[in-house]
């Protein structure tokens, strides 16, 4: 409606970032910490695979962050979206960081380059071959069948795309957004709208890829071709859980006041539930079909998820994951309601921990374990991630004052 | 309809007040005083969806997601009892070695009927909280509503409202550019009876499929069976055990050729044979049949042996073995008059006495209407089914003597 569009914009005073300066030192802190802590540990254990493990567990948690608020930039360029302008700048500084977090990813690379089979039992072939359990040793051919994907130079090679793809479509999305607050020409949106659809499709690739080599071959006997959009259904959820967060803290500490009303937060409250749902439609599909095909090369991995102290982490998802935040966010007065809504995404931020932790830590022992190490690695990596997104924030503004779309997000109403 | 109008000119109050607003903004501030004025029976009107109109006409929040909470938690637990029914309770029966009723399976089902039934309680309860179908409104006999479907915005109150008053003076004083008195309905409000007639016809049409089911369930008929897909039904193609024009022979089903060897493991030839074996028994007219195991009886093997005869003879053989199975039962169920034979009581006294070799036999090769299982079974599972038919027997015809040594009852030591 004209009317509502040509009301003045309000006072954009707050939308300006302070430079982060305490935050940042405190996320050093943390980075420097979680390091010291896990290599203190794996230096007395003398446990690296342990600390392969955990490092791949941390960095993944918030390689899917990045991932969804990446996503979240380019869907809103796609649809040419008006509700999320008023957000839409904290994702791009979230999804700055990913880039980082993949670096970081490196040194668990190469060490699989060098053949090293802690991790990824692919990469050493002779590890399996001399397997002393027939179980392991038995499914050496279909370790070679897969060699021509599942070897370390065209391992390294995918993760030198997935850098390149990812740092140039955040970098892209990022510097545009930001040279319109200063030039305001809208021809950015325009360009940023024509970048998103093939962006979309190196997106989709790079994660469905990214994930089944980071996370879906820990297993390489197994299988799931769902596994991509698994990922990708975790991922988006955290982070719209991570972008309600950010945008109450924000309007806490006196930032984005009257910019970002319930309106906004029904709308990402939405997208909170509809992947929670997702991810349970997801999930339970790929359980069902394995389940009820009961082929021994599927089902072991879900096997050792019901075994050994695995069992109780899955029904915690089960609950934790589908039916408890399913009903909790079901009604419109929670996602509208600020309390509400705080609480639904710490819960929906803790559970992709601990979903990510039942993918990945199975492989390392069929047994459950205290995740001191994990922990320690989910700190170092989480402080270099706030460290990054805080940095490109810092001094800059919270919400793209000169988008053309700003004051349509300013007057979003949900019916 | 025109004559029922005439028919009832009964005097009556006017049924409220019109007042028509030109434009969105002057209409919402109109709202806002309507409600804080204490007005509960009236209704805003607007050619469009106007954003924050229900805050400002103070509108509460809808019952409807509860109608459909509550009807999509009747829909889950609808089609879980449903498939518990007729999974587990009505027509057991193992599919794939998953147990009778089990969750997993169920889920999917589950899941479309809770979206189908909250899809029917939003659509007829929006319907029914919208008081639809309602036959007549006075509004509609109002030419100045008519444009409110075009470039006008209206308030109408209600007679029925405490603080109506006919002249609408309230309704000046916040804007209204006109008001107009909303006479009363004079038609009946009543619908008519082709309408009553239409859901009458419509309902018994309805009824037709069902009948016919029921009808199917408890007649029996002499005509073919209708074929819906006929070229699946026909196909050109010769099935197992038919005659066949392209061979000299005239089998359909080939040899394999002279010299082929199995691509299975070499099996012990020992297992193979079922009629030598530590002891034997002569059954007469039929041979020397081997009534020992070849195989060590272990835990795992009686556990496979279990599993096995639960998918592949339990159908017909029953669970415990009684020759009670769910297809026994079924064929006994459609008519007494069939050449149905009982599958073999294994718990009978003939079944007692077979020998492990027949018991082989049998499923190797086939027994009577029963056909070989050897393509389903390895001889190792062959041997376990036949280890755990033994120990079923063994458990159904128990005494005393069985138990150990330290828990006998006193009588019998």
């Amino acid at each position: 409606m004209s009317a509502q569009h040509s009301k003045a914009l309000p006072d954009l005073g707050g939308v300006l970032a302070p430079k982060f300066e305490a935050q940042r030192k405190l996320a050093l802190i943390v980075a420097v910490v979680g390091l010291v802590g896990a290599g203190a540990m794996a230096g007395i254990t003398g446990n690296m695979r342990l600390l392969q493990f955990s490092w791949l567990y941390g960095c993944m948690y918030f390689l899917t962050l990045g991932l969804g608020a990446l996503f979240f930039v380019q869907l809103q360029h796609l649809t040419r979206a008006g509700w999320s302008v008023v957000v839409r700048r904290i994702a791009e500084h979230v999804a700055s960081a990913l880039p980082v977090v993949a670096l970081l990813l490196a040194p668990l690379v190469i060490a699989t380059l060098m053949g090293n089979g802690d991790l990824f039992k692919w990469a050493n072939l002779d590890l399996i071959r001399n397997d002393p359990d027939e179980s392991i040793s038995g499914t050496l051919h279909l370790y070679e069948h897969k060699a021509p994907y599942l070897n370390g130079t065209f391992f390294l090679v995918r993760f030198a795309i997935y850098v390149v793809v990812w740092f140039g479509l955040v970098r892209f999305f990022r510097t545009r957004s930001l040279q319109q607050d200063v030039d305001g020409d809208p021809m950015h949106t325009v360009k940023m709208v024509r970048i998103a659809a093939p962006g979309m499709f190196l997106f989709a690739l790079s994660l469905t890829f990214a994930a089944f080599d980071f996370m879906m071959s820990l297993d390489a006997p197994w299988f799931s071709t769902i596994w991509g959009v698994y990922t990708f259904a975790g991922a988006f959820m955290s982070f719209m859980s991570l972008l309600g967060l950010l945008a109450l803290r924000s309007e806490s500490k006196g930032y984005l006041r009257g910019l970002v009303t319930p309106e906004h937060y029904h709308d990402i409250g939405k997208l909170m539930f509809a992947f929670v749902f997702f991810w349970s439609y997801i999930a339970f599909s790929q359980f069902v079909l394995q389940w009820y095909a009961d082929i021994p090369e599927e089902t072991l991995w879900y096997k050792h998820r019901m075994e050994g102290g695995w069992a109780n982490l899955s029904w915690v998802l089960l609950f934790g994951h589908i039916f408890i935040p399913f009903l909790g966010l079901l009604s419109r007065h929670v996602k509208r309601n600020r309390a509400g809504l705080r609480f639904w995404a710490c819960w929906l931020l803790c559970i992709q921990a601990v979903d990510l932790y039942w993918v990945i830590m199975p492989n390392y022992d069929h047994h459950m374990h205290l995740p001191v190490m994990e922990l320690f690695c989910l700190l170092a990596v989480g402080g270099v991630f706030a460290f990054v997104a805080l940095g490109s924030a810092a001094g800059r503004n919270l919400t793209p004052v000169k988008d053309p779309r700003l004051p349509e997000s300013l007057a979003f109403t949900n019916i | 309809m025109s004559s029922k109008q005439a028919a009832a000119p009964v005097e009556q109050g006017p049924a409220g007040v019109l007042g028509v607003f030109h434009d969105v903004d002057s209409l919402l501030a109109a709202c806002r005083r309507m409600r804080d004025a204490g007005f509960t029976r009236w209704e805003a009107h607007s050619p469009f969806p106007v954003h924050g109109l229900d805050e400002a006409a103070g509108i509460k929040p809808t019952v409807l997601p509860w109608i459909v909470l509550a009807c999509g938690l009747t829909g889950t637990s609808c089609a879980i009892l449903m498939q518990w029914w007729m999974n587990a309770h009505d027509y057991a029966y193992i599919i794939s070695g998953k147990p009778f009723f089990s969750l997993p399976a169920n889920i999917p089902v589950a899941f479309e009927m809770t979206i189908l039934f909250s899809a029917f309680a939003a659509f007829f309860g929006m319907l029914g909280l919208n008081k639809f179908p309602t036959w007549s409104n006075p509004l509609f006999r109002v030419p100045e509503f008519e444009r409110v479907t075009a470039d006008r915005f209206a308030i109408v109150v209600d007679a029925k409202d405490p603080n109506f008053k006919a002249d609408g003076g309230f309704l000046k004083q916040i804007g209204a550019k006109e008001v107009v008195v909303v006479p009363a309905d004079p038609s009946s409000g009543k619908f008519p009876l082709w309408f009553h007639g239409l859901g009458a016809v419509a309902t018994l049409a309805a009824m037709i499929p069902v009948a016919l089911i029921l009808r199917a369930r408890f007649v029996t008929s002499e005509k073919p069976q209708i074929h819906v897909v006929p070229d699946m039904d026909f196909q050109w193609k010769n099935k197992a055990q038919t005659s066949s024009s392209v061979f000299a022979d005239q089998r359909t089903m080939r040899l394999p050729v002279e010299g082929t060897i199995s691509v299975d493991q070499p099996v012990d030839a020992n297992l193979l044979d079922f009629r030598n074996g530590a002891s034997t028994v002569q059954v007469e007219g039929v041979g020397t049949f081997r009534n020992d195991l070849p195989m060590e009886v272990t835990e795992e093997l009686l556990a496979m042996g279990e599993e096995r005869y639960a998918i592949y003879c339990a159908p017909c053989h029953g669970r415990g073995g009684y020759g009670d199975g769910p297809i026994h039962q079924r064929a006994n169920g459609l008519s007494k008059d069939t050449n149905w034979v009982q599958p073999r009581n294994l718990q009978s006294e003939v079944g007692l006495a077979l020998s492990t070799g027949q018991i082989y036999d049998a499923i190797t090769n086939g027994k009577g209407t029963m056909q070989p299982y050897a393509s389903q079974l390895s001889v190792e599972e062959r041997w376990a089914v036949v280890a755990y038919i033994r120990a079923l027997q063994r458990s159904q015809n128990a005494t005393t003597a069985d138990l150990p040594a330290g828990v006998q009852p006193e009588e019998s030591k």
